[in-house]
C-alpha cells in the first residue's frame, strides 16, 4: 500500500503555456500560479534574457519530477506534484522533487537572468502541463521569450474558461523531504569545482548501469573528477555518493554550465551538485542511496525535539521578508541577537519557512504552500519519543554530567548516552545505522527529557 | 421490506446461487442491508478462511464453491471495510455491476480508488460503467490511465476500438492522458503498456476524425518529455508515421522536429534527425536554424550520428555561406566524444570549414579542446599556432578590428592550449630527479632490494624505458604497524554495544570475532544483575530469531552476523536451541560454520572454553607475542577448539616471531609445539595432529613447500604441506548459445598439487576432517572441476570473513571469488605483494563489466603503480590472456593512465608487453586498444622498442581498424626530444619517490 498522503487540489485560473498574442510579437511563457489562500498570485512580468537556456533548465526540472529512480511498490500511486516557485524581490527559485523523493532540485534565476518588474513576493505552485513541456522543447537559441508568473486581469478574463484543476495525492514524504533537504544543505561544504566541459566528460563517464548498491567516492583527477570505490586519502576533499545514474539528468544541461560544483560533508548522507550557468544555477541534491528518500532521513529531528522559546521564533519570523539571502548577521538588531536568529532559523527550516541555498551558503525565505503542521506531527520517531515521555518511561541514571538515561521500551530498558558528537543507544535501530540516519526515538526522548529538565531549572 | 436472513443463509449454502443472491438484494434499502451486514461479513470471512486452508494444504483442486455467493452477499450488504481489499474480495463482471448499480453504495468512490491503487486491470470496464451511470467519480490518478490502457486491451482478442466506441466519453479527456502516463511494473505485469493494437486504434480514431489530428501530433512530441522509456517512445513515432503527415503539416512541425534532437533518448534523436533530413531534401529548410539544432546531435555519443551530422553541416555551409560560423560552433561539440579518432575527424572538419575562426569559436575550441586526447590536443595547439602565424603575416582575409582582435585572441588561445597540454604532466626539473636519486641511494640495505631500488636506479641511469617492480612477498615485512588494534571486550556495556552492531552488520568481521571471544570468557548465565545489563542485546538476538522464523539458518557458511545470534542466546539463557548441522557447506564457509557450531555446543554444555584466534589487529592479524600470553594462561589444552587453534596459527603476523619463539619455549602441549614451528623453530619433530602442523607450515612459509610436513601428511591438496602452484593459460572453450555453438576464448587455470579424494576415509573418524585444513579447503571446488574458472563465487560477507583467515598469503584468496569489490581490498595495503594470481584478478577487474568491479580495478591499479608493486610485464601477460575484453580495457586503462606520467608510462609498457605476448584470436575491438597505445606514445613522446611487440604489430595487415592503428604506432616518431626527456624525468622521479614512500611503510614508519 502507498505511504501516507495528503489529498491536495491545485486550482489554476488558466493553463500555463507559451503563446504569442499576435504574429509580430514575441511568444510569452506564462506560468499559472496557485496557493490555497490566493488564486493567481501575480509575481513577475518581463522577459527571459536567455530563453533557450532557461527552457532547457526548466525541462531538466520536469524530467526530474517525472522520474522515479527507484520504483517501490509503495510509490506507485503517488501523484506528481507541480514545481514550487518562490519569488523574491529580485530572484526566482523553482523547487521540485523526483518521483521517488531521492533527488531534490532547484533552479535559481538571479536578476541577470530576467528583465522585468517584480510585482509581488511569495511562494506558489506553478502549473506544468504536457503542452507547456512540449512548447519548452521547441524554444531555440535565436528565440525571444516574454515571461510571466501569474497573469493580469485581462488574461484572467480572456482565459476564464480554461480553469485547470488537478487533484493529486501529495505524498507526505515529499513534504518531509523538503524539510530534510534544508537541514542537509546547511551542513554541506564545497568539495570540488570543475569546468563545464570537464563536467560533461565526467558525467558521460558515469556508469549507465543502474547500480543501486555501490557507493562511490568522488575524487579530483587533474582538472576533472573520477569515481572511486575506495575512500580517498583526504576525506575532506571528496564526496561520497551512490545511485550515480541520477546525475545523468545533469548531462544534457552541462552545455550551459561554466562550472560544476560539488558539495558534501562527511557526516551528511547526501551530496549536492550545482551547475553554475552564469546567469542561472541548477542544483541537485541527492541522498546516498536511491532507495532512501529525503523524508526518511531524521537529520532535522533533533531541531524539532529541542524547544526554542516562542519569543525567538516569532521575532525570527517577523524578520523574514522574502529575502533571497537571509543573513543572520545583517538581520540582528536590538530586539534579537545573531545567535537567537540562527537557532530560530534552524527551527523554522524544519517547518518549511526557510530553505537553504547551498551554493550561496545562506537561508532564503520561502513559505511552503502546504499545511506543514501535519508533517511535523507525522514524524514517526518524534511521535514515538513523545509517547515514551508521556508514559514516563525516561529516567536519569546517575549524575547529570553523565547525560545517561534509561528509556523503557516495550520489552526491555535501553540505555541512552547523550554525547556532544554522537548520542548512543542500545537499541537495534541505533546498532544498524550508528546514528547516520538521525537519532532513534529513545535518543530523541532522552533529549527532550533533558531539555525539559534544563528549562525547569532555568 | 426487511431482508430475510434465513432465506439468504439457505442460498449461501448452495453453490451457483450468485444470481439469486443478487436478486435477493434487489431494491433493498441501506438500512435493511445493514441488518444482515454482520452475518454476511462473518460468512464471507469463514469462506475465505476455508479457501486459504485449501491453498495452504496444497489442495488446489478443492473447489470452494461457496466463496463466490458469499462474496456477492458481502458486496450486497457490507461496508467496504468489512469486505476488505485483499485479492479474495476482488469481483468483476456484469452480475457484479448489476449489484452495484442497484445498491449505489456510499463507498463506491473508495472502491474506485482501491481499484486504481491495486491496479485491478479486469475491473476497469466495471469502473467505467459506474462512472457512466453517474454513481462514481472518476479517479484522478495516473493509475486510472494505466488501467484504461491495460483494461481495454485485456483478454485474448482485445477490441480496443470497439470498446472505445461504446464508451465515447473516453475520447474527451482520458484518451489524451495516454501520451502523459508511462507504464509501471506491477507484480511482474506491465500495467499501462502501449502495444501495437493501441497505436493502430489511435491512428484509426484520428483518421475517423474522432481525435484532433494536430493535437495527436503535438502529443506525440510532448510524450518524449514525459518519462517514457525508449520502447514506448518509439510507439508514438509509429503513430506519427501511421498518420502520414502531409508536407504542409511537416513544415508546420519543423520546430518540434528540431526539439527532438535535444532528447536524451537515442531513438527520439534518430527519428528527429531522419525526419528533418527528409524534409530538408524535399524542400530546403532554414540553414541557420538547422545548424543550431544540429549542435545537439554533435554531442551524441554515437559515432555514426556524429559523422552524418558533419556531412549534413558541410552541405548546409555549401548551400549558405552565412551559416558557416553556426555550423562550426555546432561541430565543436563533437570534440567531447570519447574516441580520439572521432575527435580527429571533428578537428579536420573545423580546419576545413572554419576559415579564420571568430574569437567566440576559438574560445569554444579552447574550452572543449582542453578535454580531448593527447594527439588531438597537440593538433589543436599546432593549428591555432598556425592560424596566429598566418594572421600575423597578414595572410588572412579578415580585415579591420575584428581581424586584429582575432589574431590577439588566437595568440592567447594558442598559448592557453599549449599550457593545457603541459598542465597534464607535472613538469619536474632535473634537480628534483637528482635529489630523488640521492635519496634512493641512501636507502637502507635491508629495504632497498625489497623495493627494487638498485634495479630502478640502474634503469634511470641508462634512461631505459622500464620501471622494475618491487620484489617482496610480504613475509619479510612488518604488517601490524598500520592496522587498527582489536582489543577483547572488557565490560558488559561494551559487549552490548559491539554485539548489537555485530548482529546488524555482517561486514564487521572483527566485531563478530570479539563477541565470540567474549561469550567464551564473560560469564552472565544465572547472574540477574549482569543479565539486566545485557538484556537489550539478548532481546535483540531473540527478535532476530523470531523475525526470520524457520528461514533463519545460522552456521550455513554465509556470514558471521547470523552465527553470533544463537551464541548470544546460548550464553545468557537456557532457551533450547536446536543445533543446525551444516550439510557440507562449501569451502571456507564450512570451516567457519563448524567452528561456530563447535563453540555453540560448548556454550550449551557450559564446559570451559578458551578461544585464542581473536585477532589483535584489523584484517585478522595476530601478534605472536600476544598469542604466547594467551597460551600461558590456558590451563588445559582441551579447553581449546581445534578450529580455533588452526585459525590462530594462520593469522600470525610475520613480526615478533623470534621473540615469541623464545617466550614460548617452555609452554607444554602439541599446539605450543606447532606454534613454535610456525615461528621458525628448527626441528624435525612433527606431531600427530595433521591440521596443526599443516597450519604451522603455511604460517611459517606461505609460498614455499614444507617437505617435512608434506612427507608426514601427504595428499591433503594444494596449500597443505606443499604450497599451491598455479597454472594460468589461454584456452578455447565451446559455448552453446541460443542460436549456435560458438567457440570463445577464456583465461583458464588450475592448481597443483591435486587433492586425492580417495584418501579421505583414512583421515580418522570426523566426517569433516578436511575442514580442518582451511588453506586447502579454498581450492575445494577445483578438486571437482580441474579448473578454478568454475570456482563458486562466495557471498560478500563470507569473502570478508575469508580475508581474515590467512592474511599472510592472498593468492588463494584472490581465486575464491569474482567479486573484486571485496576481494581486491587487501591490495590497497602497500605491504600485500602483487603476485601472479593477484595480478590476474586485478586485470580481470579492470576488464570487468560491472561498474563497481571496474572502478575497484582502476583504484587498485593506481595504488600499485604508485608504490611500485605493479609489474608491467606480468600485467601485459595477463592482459594477453584476457584480450577478449579489449573493448573494456580500452575504457578502463586510460582512466588509470590519466593519473600521472608514471601511470601513463606503466600502462603503456603493460600494453606493449601484451603485444609482445602475441595474443591469438584478436577481438574486433582490438583496434581501440591499439589507439590507446598510440595516444599514450603521443603523450609521453616515447616509441615502441620491444622487438616482439614490433614483430606482432607488423604482422597485422589489411584495412581493419587494428591494422591501421598498428601502422600508426609503428610509424610514430618522437617529435619533441625535450618533452620526452622532461617526461622521463617526471616518470623516474615519481617512481623513485613512490619507492621511498614504500620504504617508510615497509619499515613500519
Amino acid at each position: 500500500m502507498a505511504g501516507p498522503a495528503l489529498d491536495y487540489a491545485y486550482r489554476y485560473p488558466f493553463e500555463s503555456s507559451i503563446a504569442s498574442a499576435s504574429k509580430s510579437t514575441a511568444p510569452s511563457l506564462r506560468l499559472a500560479t496557485f496557493t490555497e489562500e490566493e488564486v493567481n498570485p501575480y509575481f513577475f512580468a518581463g522577459r527571459l534574457l536567455q530563453p533557450f537556456k532557461v527552457a532547457k533548465l526548466l525541462q531538466g526540472l520536469v524530467h526530474l519530477v517525472r522520474t522515479r529512480f527507484f520504483v517501490h511498490q509503495a510509490m506507485l500511486p503517488a501523484g506528481i506534484a507541480d514545481p514550487i516557485i518562490t519569488a523574491h524581490e529580485d530572484f526566482l527559485r523553482f523547487e521540485v522533487f523526483s518521483g521517488c523523493c531521492s533527488v531534490y532540485a532547484r533552479l535559481d534565476l538571479p536578476p541577470n537572468a530576467i528583465d522585468g518588474d517584480t510585482l509581488g513576493c511569495g511562494t506558489t505552485n506553478v502549473d506544468f502541463n504536457p503542452a507547456l513541456v512540449a512548447a519548452l522543447a521547441k524554444i531555440r537559441s535565436t528565440d525571444k521569450l516574454e515571461f510571466n508568473i501569474g497573469a493580469d486581469e485581462f488574461v484572467l478574463e480572456r482565459e476564464s474558461a480554461k480553469v485547470v484543476e488537478k487533484r493529486v495525492q501529495l505524498p507526505i514524504r515529499w513534504l518531509k523531504g523538503l524539510v530534510a533537504a534544508t537541514s542537509f544543505g546547511k551542513q554541506m561544504e564545497l568539495r570540488h569545482e570543475i569546468s563545464g566541459a570537464h563536467a560533461t566528460r565526467f558525467l558521460r563517464s558515469i556508469p549507465r548501469v543502474q547500480d543501486h548498491r555501490s557507493r562511490w567516492s568522488i575524487q579530483s583527477a587533474g582538472q576533472s573528477l573520477r569515481i572511486s570505490q575506495r575512500p580517498g586519502k583526504h576525506p575532506d576533499k571528496e564526496v561520497m555518493a551512490g545511485g550515480l545514474n541520477r546525475l545523468r539528468v545533469l548531462e544534457d544541461l552541462t552545455r550551459f554550465a561554466d562550472k560544476l560544483r560539488v558539495y558534501g560533508h562527511n557526516e551528511v548522507e547526501a551530496s549536492c551538485w550545482e551547475l553554475d550557468c552564469g546567469d542561472a544555477r541548477f542544483s541537485m541534491m541527492m541522498t546516498h542511496n536511491v532507495w532512501r528518500g529525503f523524508s526518511g532521513e531524521g537529520q532535522g529531528l533533533e531541531a524539532l525535539a529541542i524547544e526554542v522559546p516562542d519569543k525567538i521564533l516569532k521575532k525570527t519570523r517577523a524578520s523574514l521578508k522574502w529575502q533571497s539571502i537571509v543573513d543572520p548577521n545583517g538581520l540582528a538588531n536590538k530586539l534579537i541577537s545573531t545567535e537567537d536568529l540562527e537557532s530560530g532559523l534552524a527551527v523554522l527550516s524544519t517547518q518549511g519557512h526557510v530553505g537553504f541555498d547551498v551554493g550561496a551558503g545562506h537561508y532564503f525565505h520561502r513559505e511552503l504552500p502546504f499545511d506543514l503542521e501535519m508533517v511535523t506531527k507525522l514524524q514517526p520517531r518524534l511521535k514515538g519519543a513523545q509517547k515514551l515521555l508521556d508514559q514516563g518511561n525516561v529516567t536519569s541514571t546517575g549524575k547529570k554530567s553523565n547525560h545517561s538515561y534509561s528509556v523503557k521500551s516495550t520489552d526491555t530498558t535501553h540505555t541512552v548516552q547523550l554525547l556532544e558528537c554522537l548520542s548512543k543507544c542500545t537499541c537495534p535501530w541505533y546498532a544498524k545505522h550508528q546514528g547516520r540516519r538521525g537519532p532513534c526515538k529513545h535518543v530523541l526522548a532522552a533529549q527532550i527529557f533533558e531539555s525539559n529538565l534544563q528549562s525547569k531549572e532555568a | 421490506m426487511a431482508l430475510d436472513q434465513t432465506k439468504l443463509e439457505k442460498l449461501l449454502l448452495k453453490n451457483g446461487t450468485e444470481k439469486k443472491v443478487v436478486k435477493f438484494f434487489q431494491g433493498a434499502s441501506e438500512a435493511d442491508r445493514k441488518t444482515i451486514a454482520g452475518f454476511c461479513a462473518k460468512n464471507f470471512k469463514k469462506r475465505v478462511k476455508e479457501d486459504r486452508e485449501n491453498w495452504d494444504s496444497d489442495d488446489f483442486d478443492a473447489d470452494n464453491d461457496l466463496l463466490s455467493p458469499a462474496l456477492y452477499a458481502a458486496y450486497g450488504a457490507c461496508t467496504l471495510k468489512q469486505i476488505g481489499t485483499s485479492w479474495d474480495s476482488w469481483l468483476d463482471g456484469d452480475l457484479f455491476c448489476e449489484l452495484l448499480l442497484d445498491r449505489k453504495p456510499g463507498w463506491i468512490n473508495q472502491w474506485a480508488e482501491v481499484i486504481c491503487k491495486q491496479l485491478r486491470v479486469r475491473s476497469f470496464v466495471d469502473l467505467r460503467r459506474m462512472i457512466r451511470a453517474g454513481i462514481c467519480e472518476k479517479p484522478q490518478t495516473d493509475n486510472y490511465t494505466r488501467l484504461m490502457i491495460s483494461g481495454l486491451s485485456y483478454g485474448q482478442k482485445p477490441q480496443i476500438l470497439k470498446l472505445i466506441k461504446k464508451d465515447p466519453d473516453l475520447l474527451k479527456e482520458d484518451i489524451w492522458r495516454i501520451f502523459e502516463v508511462p507504464y509501471v511494473m506491477h507484480h511482474e505485469n506491465l500495467i499501462g503498456y502501449l502495444d501495437n493494437d493501441w497505436i493502430k486504434t489511435l491512428a484509426a480514431l484520428t483518421k475517423e476524425k474522432k481525435l484532433d489530428r494536430k493535437r495527436v501530433f503535438e502529443s506525440c512530441f510532448s510524450a518524449t518529455n514525459m518519462g517514457f522509456n525508449r520502447s514506448q517512445v518509439t510507439m508514438f513515432f509509429t503513430l506519427h508515421d501511421l498518420l502520414k503527415p502531409t508536407p504542409k503539416e511537416q513544415q508546420a512541425m519543423f520546430d518540434s522536429y528540431c526539439g527532438l534532437l535535444d532528447s536524451s533518448i537515442p531513438p527520439v534523436v534518430k527519428f528527429g534527425f531522419e525526419t528533418l533530413q527528409k524534409l530538408d531534401t524535399k524542400s530546403p529548410q532554414d540553414e541557420l536554424k538547422l545548424c543550431d539544432a544540429l549542435s545537439a546531435t554533435m554531442r551524441s555519443p554515437t559515432k555514426s550520428m556524429l559523422k552524418s551530422t558533419m556531412t549534413w553541416l558541410a552541405k548546409l555551409i555549401k548551400r549558405n555561406e552565412k551559416c558557416r560560423e553556426t555550423a562550426c560552433m555546432a561541430a565543436v561539440q563533437g570534440l567531447l566524444h570519447e574516441k580520439s579518432d572521432v575527435q580527429t575527424d571533428v578537428l579536420k572538419f573545423l580546419q576545413k570549414h572554419a576559415g579564420q575562426p571568430s574569437p567566440e569559436l576559438l574560445d569554444e575550441i579552447d574550452r572543449i579542446g582542453s578535454t580531448t586526447s593527447a594527439s588531438v590536443k597537440k593538433a589543436i595547439a599546432k593549428w591555432t599556432k598556425e592560424l596566429a602565424q598566418s594572421d600575423s603575416r597578414g595572410d588572412s582575409s579578415s580585415t579591420g578590428k575584428k581581424a586584429k582582435s582575432t589574431t590577439a585572441k588566437s595568440k592567447t588561445d594558442t598559448s592557453k592550449a599549449a599550457k593545457t597540454v603541459a598542465s597534464n604532466s607535472k613538469s619536474v626539473t632535473s634537480e628534483s630527479l637528482a635529489e630523488a636519486i640521492k635519496l634512493g641511494r641512501k636507502m637502507t640495505k635491508k629495504i632497498a632490494p625489497l623495493v627494487g631500488m638498485p634495479e630502478l636506479l640502474s634503469a634511470v641511469k641508462k634512461r631505459e624505458l622500464v620501471i622494475p617492480s618491487v620484489a617482496f612477498d610480504g613475509t619479510e615485512l612488518a604488517r601490524l604497524w598500520n592496522r587498527e588494534p582489536v582489543s577483547p571486550i572488557k565490560t558488559l556495556e561494551e559487549f552490548v554495544d559491539v554485539a548489537a552492531r555485530g548482529m546488524e552488520n555482517g561486514d564487521l568481521v572483527e566485531d563478530g570475532e570479539r563477541v565470540i571471544e567474549a561469550v567464551s570468557r564473560l560469564k552472565v548465565f544465572g547472574d540477574e544483575k549482569k543479565l539486566k545489563v545485557v538484556d537489550p542485546v539478548i532481546k535483540h538476538a531473540l527478535k532476530r530469531l523470531k523475525r526470520y522464523g524457520s528461514s533463519f539458518e545460522p552456521f550455513n557458511g554465509v556470514g558471521i552476523s547470523d552465527d553470533v545470534v544463537p551464541l548470544i542466546i546460548a550464553w545468557a539463557t537456557d532457551a533450547p536451541y536446536e543445533l543446525y548441522k551444516p550439510d557440507r557447506p562449501p569451502g571456507l564457509g564450512g570451516f567457519m560454520a563448524l567452528r561456530m557450531s563447535a563453540t555453540l555446543t560448548r556454550l550449551m554444555e557450559r564446559t570451559p572454553l578458551e578461544l585464542v584466534a581473536l585477532p589483535t589487529h584489523s584484517d585478522g592479524w595476530i601478534d605472536p607475542l600476544v598469542l604466547v600470553k594467551r597460551l600461558k594462561k590456558i590451563k588445559n589444552e582441551k579447553h581449546m577448539l581445534n578450529y580455533d587453534q588452526v585459525l590462530a596459527l594462520l593469522r600470525l603476523a610475520p613480526e615478533n616471531r623470534g621473540k615469541a619463539l623464545k617466550a614460548a619455549k617452555d609452554i607444554p602441549g602439541e599446539f605450543a609445539q606447532a606454534f613454535r614451528y610456525a615461528c621458525g623453530e628448527q626441528t624435525k619433530k612433527i606431531g600427530k595432529s595433521y591440521y596443526l602442523w599443516i597450519a604451522a607450515a603455511r604460517a611459517r612459509n606461505p609460498f614455499d613447500d614444507d617437505l617435512l610436513v608434506a612427507k608426514k601428511f601427504p595428499d591433503h591438496g594444494a596449500d597443505a604441506g606443499l604450497a599451491a602452484k598455479y597454472d594460468l593459460r589461454r584456452a578455447n572453450r565451446k559455448k552453446k548459445s541460443r542460436w549456435d555453438e560458438l567457440t570463445t576464448f577464456y583465461a583458464e587455470g588450475s592448481v597443483r598439487p591435486r587433492y586425492d579424494r580417495e584418501k579421505e576415509k583414512d583421515w580418522g573418524e570426523s566426517p569433516y576432517a578436511d575442514y580442518l585444513v582451511p588453506t586447502a579447503l579454498i581450492h575445494e571446488d577445483d578438486w571437482h572441476s580441474n579448473n578454478f574458472w568454475d570456482t563458486k563465487p562466495y557471498e560478500d560477507k563470507l569473502i570478508l570473513y575469508a580475508a581474515s583467515v590467512w592474511p599472510q598469503a592472498r593468492e588463494s584468496f584472490f581465486l575464491i571469488t569474482y567479486k573484486p569489490i571485496v576481494n581486491l581490498q587487501p591490495l590497497f595495503d602497500t605491504n600485500t605483494p602483487l603476485l601472479e594470481v593477484g595480478t590476474w584478478a586485478l586485470v580481470r577487474a579492470l576488464g570487468g563489466n560491472w561498474p563497481a568491479e571496474k572502478a575497484m580495478g582502476i583504484d587498485v591499479a593506481i595504488a600499485t603503480i604508485e608504490d611500485g608493486r605493479w609489474d608491467s610485464k606480468k600485467a601485459g601477460r595477463m592482459l594477453a590472456l584476457e584480450i577478449t575484453y579489449a573493448n573494456r580495457y580500452a575504457k578502463s586503462l586510460p582512466e588509470v593512465a590519466a593519473v600521472s606520467p608514471l601511470h601513463a608510462f606503466q600502462i603503456c609498457q603493460s600494453l606493449i608487453s601484451m603485444l609482445a605476448a602475441k595474443p591469438p584470436e584478436l577481438p574486433s575491438s582490438f583496434g581501440g586498444l591499439l589507439e590507446v597505445i598510440y595516444e599514450l606514445l603521443e603523450e609521453l613522446q616515447i616509441s615502441v622498442e620491444n622487438e616482439s611487440a614490433i614483430e606482432f604489430l607488423s604482422s597485422l595487415k589489411g584495412s581493419s581498424k587494428a591494422a591501421k592503428a598498428a601502422r600508426k604506432i609503428l610509424g610514430f616518431e618522437v617529435e619533441d626530444q625535450l618533452e620526452r626527456e622532461s617526461n622521463l624525468d617526471s616518470i623516474y622521479d615519481l617512481a623513485i619517490r613512490g619507492r621511498l614512500g614504500t620504504e617508510r611503510r615497509l619499515a613500519g614508519k
